[in-house]
Order: C-alpha cells, then sequence, then structure tokens
C-alpha cells in the first residue's frame, strides 16, 4: 500500500538534515584541546623509554634487562660450573724411593731378610772405596704412604751397619678438573658415633685418619654443661701432609673438625728462596741431593708470580744407567 | 628517550586535537577508554615513527595507528601493552570549557555504530579523508566496501540522532539560522530545565 504524503512528509521531516548533521560534526570537530598539547608532549617525553623496542635486537635488550637478576644468576652458575671444571694441574704422589748404603756384609743379609723388600723394584750397586765394599740400594716404593716408608726406614735404622737411609718422593703431574682437586685435597671422614663409647670412638677417629695418611698424637673427650661429648685432637707435629674434615654424628649432635694442610717434612720444603735466582736454586739443589750428581740440565726452575716450580728429573730416560743416582721430583716452592 | 621524540611531538601538534576527537568518538562517551587509547597510540606512533617514510603523510600515519589500536583494544580488553596505566597516567586531555549537548548527542549516536562503521565515519567527517585513504587506512577489501559502509553509517547516525532528539529533555536544533528568536531560545530554555531535571 502507497503511504500517504502526509506519512512520507511526517517521515521527511523527522529525518535529520544534513545542515544540522554538520552542525553536530562542527561541535565534535571544534573541540579544542591544545591546552592540554604541552603536558601530553611532556609525558610523551619522559615515557618514551616505556615503549617497545621494534629490532630484534631491542626486544632481546629489553628483556635482558628486565630479567637482569635471572640472567646474573644463570651467567654466575654457568662460570662457576665452567672454573670447577677447569682442569688444573696437580702434582700426585706415585710413591717413594727409599735409599740406603750399607759397608758390612752381614748387614746385607739381614737388609734381604726384610719382608718388605721387593727385589723386584730394588736396584743394588756395589762399589769398592779403600778397599771397602759398599753397597748401595735403591728400592721404589709405588704407591706407598709416607707413613709407611718411614715405617721401613725406622726398620733399617735400626739394622747396625746400615748407612744414611734417604726417602724421595716420586710425583707426577696430573691434571684433573679443579673442583675434584678441591675435594681431594681435603680427606673426609665420616663416622656414626651413636653407641659408641671414648674409646672406640677414639679408637675410630684413629684408625680412620691413620688410612688417611694423617698422624694423631692424642685424642682426647670432655663433656660440656649439657653433657654432650666433645673431642679434643691433638696432631701430629711432623708427617701431617694433607687436611681432613671429619664429621661425626653423636646423636644428638655432630661434629665437623677440619685440619687444613700441614706442611711436613718435604725436600726442599725449608730453602729460603727468596731473592735467589735460578742458578742460585740450582746450588742449593744439588747441594742438597749432592750424592746425585745433579747437573744443571737435570734441574728445571719455572716461576710463576711468588712461586717457583723446581723439577728434578735424573732418571734411566735420560740415558742414566746408574740407577741408584736416580732422582724425579718436582716441588712447588713460595717465596717467603 | 628515542631521539626522534622532538620531531615526533612537532609532527603531531597541528593534528593533536582531531586525534584526541577521533579518540573520544571511537571510545563510547569513555573518557577513560579514549584516554587510554590516544596513551597507547601516542607511544605505538613514537616507536614507529621511523617507519614513516614521507612526512607529509604522518596525519594519515597516526590516524591509522590510532585505528589499529582501536581495533585491538576491541579484541582483547585485558591487554595492557606499554605501562601499567596505574604507574603512569596521561595529564588530563579532556578539558571542557563549556557543555556541549551537540557534542554530547553525537558521541551517543556513535556508539551505536559497529566499530568499523564508527572508524569510517569519524575518518570522513572529522578527519576530512577521502574514501581512498579511508580505504588505506581501515585495510578493506575494495573502495565500494568503503562507500557503502559510509552510507549506511551516516543513515544510522541521522536515525539515531533524530530519535535522541525527540526523546524528551533531547536539545532539539529547530532552526540553525533563526538566532534571537525569541520563541525559540524560550522552548530552548524549556528544554534545557527539563533535562536538568
Amino acid at each position: 500500500m502507497k503511504q500517504s504524503i502526509s506519512s512520507q512528509d511526517s517521515k521527511q521531516k523527522n529525518k535529520i538534515s544534513e545542515d544540522n548533521m554538520n552542525i553536530y560534526w562542527s561541535a565534535l570537530k571544534d573541540e579544542d584541546h591544545s591546552n592540554s598539547f604541552y603536558k601530553t608532549s611532556v609525558w610523551l617525553k619522559n615515557n618514551s623509554a616505556l615503549s617497545k623496542p621494534k629490532t630484534k635486537m631491542g626486544i632481546m635488550k629489553q628483556y635482558i634487562l628486565t630479567h637482569k637478576v635471572k640472567f646474573s644468576l644463570i651467567i654466575f652458575t654457568a662460570l662457576l660450573l665452567a672454573a670447577c671444571n677447569m682442569p688444573v694441574t696437580q702434582n700426585e704422589s706415585i710413591g717413594h724411593i727409599l735409599s740406603w748404603t750399607v759397608e758390612n756384609p752381614e748387614t746385607v743379609d739381614k737388609v734381604s731378610s726384610l719382608p718388605w723388600v721387593d727385589k723386584n723394584n730394588l736396584s743394588v750397586n756395589v762399589k769398592e772405596s779403600d778397599n771397602n765394599e759398599v753397597t748401595s740400594y735403591n728400592l721404589v716404593l709405588a704407591n706407598s704412604s709416607l707413613e709407611d716408608v718411614q715405617m721401613y726406614s725406622k726398620d733399617l735404622e735400626s739394622i747396625p751397619g746400615i748407612i744414611e737411609v734417604r726417602i724421595t718422593p716420586l710425583t707426577e703431574e696430573v691434571e684433573r678438573p679443579l673442583y675434584s682437586k678441591m675435594l681431594d685435597d681435603v680427606f673426609k671422614i665420616d663416622i656414626n658415633a651413636r653407641n659408641m663409647s671414648d674409646e672406640e670412638l677414639s679408637a675410630e677417629v684413629e684408625r680412620q685418619l691413620k688410612e688417611g695418611g694423617i698422624d694423631v698424637e692424642t685424642i682426647n673427650f670432655k663433656r660440656d654443661e649439657n653433657n654432650r661429648r666433645l673431642i679434643d685432637i691433638k696432631m701430629s707435629e711432623d708427617g701431617n701432609k694433607k687436611g681432613f674434615q671429619l664429621n661425626i654424628n653423636d646423636g644428638y649432635q655432630k661434629m665437623r673438625i677440619e685440619e687444613k694442610y700441614k706442611k711436613g717434612n718435604l725436600p726442599m720444603e725449608d730453602f729460603d728462596i727468596k731473592g735467589k735466582n735460578d742458578n742460585e736454586i740450582r746450588q742449593m739443589v744439588k747441594e742438597r741431593f749432592k750424592d746425585k750428581n745433579l747437573q744443571d740440565s737435570d734441574i728445571n726452575i719455572s716461576r710463576e708470580g711468588d712461586k717457583v716450580t723446581v723439577d728434578i728429573d735424573k732418571s734411566s730416560s735420560n740415558g742414566n744407567e746408574n740407577i741408584q743416582d736416580n732422582i724425579k721430583m718436582k716441588m712447588k716452592l713460595e717465596t717467603k | 628517550m628515542y631521539r626522534d621524540t622532538d620531531k615526533f611531538i612537532t609532527y603531531l601538534e597541528p593534528h593533536y586535537s582531531d586525534a584526541v576527537n577521533y579518540c573520544t568518538g571511537l571510545s563510547k562517551v569513555n573518557r577513560d577508554e579514549s584516554k587510554d587509547l590516544l596513551q597507547e597510540s601516542l607511544l605505538k606512533g613514537l616507536e614507529n615513527f621511523s617507519s614513516l617514510r614521507d612526512d607529509s603523510k604522518f596525519r594519515s600515519w597516526f590516524f591509522t595507528i590510532i585505528t589499529r589500536e582501536f581495533y585491538n583494544s576491541k579484541r582483547n580488553k585485558f591487554r595492557k601493552k606499554f605501562v601499567s596505566s596505574d604507574d603512569i597516567e596521561l595529564p588530563e586531555i579532556f578539558i571542557e570549557t563549556q557543555k556541549n549537548d551537540q557534542k554530547d548527542l553525537l558521541l551517543k549516536a556513535l556508539s551505536t555504530l559497529k566499530s568499523k562503521e564508527r572508524s569510517a565515519v569519524l575518518l570522513y567527517e572529522l578527519g576530512g579523508f577521502s574514501i581512498e585513504e579511508i580505504y588505506i587506512i581501515q585495510k578493506e577489501k575494495s573502495i565500494s566496501a568503503i562507500k557503502s559502509r559510509l552510507s549506511r553509517a551516516r543513515e544510522k547516525l541521522r536515525d539515531c540522532i533524530s530519535k535522541l532528539e525527540t526523546s524528551p529533555g533531547s536539545m532539539k536544533i529547530k532552526n540553525p539560522n533563526n538566532i534571537g528568536d525569541i520563541q525559540d531560545e524560550t522552548i530552548d530554555i524549556i528544554a534545557g530545565l527539563k533535562a536538568e531535571k
């Protein structure tokens, strides 16, 4: 049905005209915000750093800066792991050489009967001197502890006719990760002391320390005001070549005793090398081991800051057939 | 701070008011929403300023950014892109010196339109962009789509404003050229009193 004219007119009238629409648009368009422009520009200058960077490098940089604590921890841990795994050179003892000299033929027989003398590792040299026969012995004791060798040395010294007993340590250079070296430098003992009497605990501590090559002079116990057991260990003055950590679980408490590395009677340890040049140090070494007839070429000296490494190598690999003159040793000395 | 900040601000100044009004028109009479939209658009613009190849196209470039941000805000209302608005606030940009009923009516009518229709009609009327430029800004498939969208939007606006005008308390423009007519002024006063009630 066709709409009536009046109806059409009515609709036309109700619809807003284009002119009126322009008025509405002008009302919005003419709204002037220039008053706030200055503040907006200041805000923009102050906060422009907060916008996200566009480039990949920029995004990565911002991410790292946002999480810098985490990244620092990761890098630190990685460096620590790398440092602990870095190989370091360490001198490791592989045994000892026990040397002695005998003039009396009867003494020779007594020496031969010693149970620990392994003829397979024994080298003998007989010399005549002033119508006397002098027999020199070099016994290589591989994987021996200094304690054992000292015991053998005492056995020898108790035999009349033994002249000049000498112990020479054998070392080799070993490369291993730093953490391994650090662990190795500390000998650890763990003892569960529950239900152990003082005597039993004392015996166990002494036994385990001895196994690790550590000499103890005395072990005593005392009680505190709460009746808790406290251990008092007195170390032997000589013979302790390495540190140790002793952990004792005594039921209601745990004791931890640490003994750091103590210098013992190592050869050349008493050398005062401060201010000495390489030749002077060589002279000192040759004097100490004069029976070995060392040459300058047998003694290698290297320096690193205050540390001096003296490397003595006079062995059969050098073409020296006289085995009793052999000596192989490496020591690190410090200027005092 | 970006070295181009000063340059960006210089380019922005002549288009600043129109940009604010565009954000106002897009944001459904919600001041906070329009402020957020402007804030994000400004930072986005500064961040991407280096991508502007032709300085003479700054106006369309910046209005494109505002349009994109508007569409993004519709998609994800919870996304906070750059800063927490709790920490850094844009200073007050909407300083009204006097009440403007026509503007309010228009904004109300705009809020009834769909997002793309609203954006298209604002770009045309407020921004003064051509249909080709709106086609680029809105990234549409064809120019005819923009034409029909504009036509639809304007039709809807007229209908809506007409209805709003006839509703009680609304401001109706009887005769825009009849300034000073005592009868019309009296009717205006009565209508204003009704609106306040």
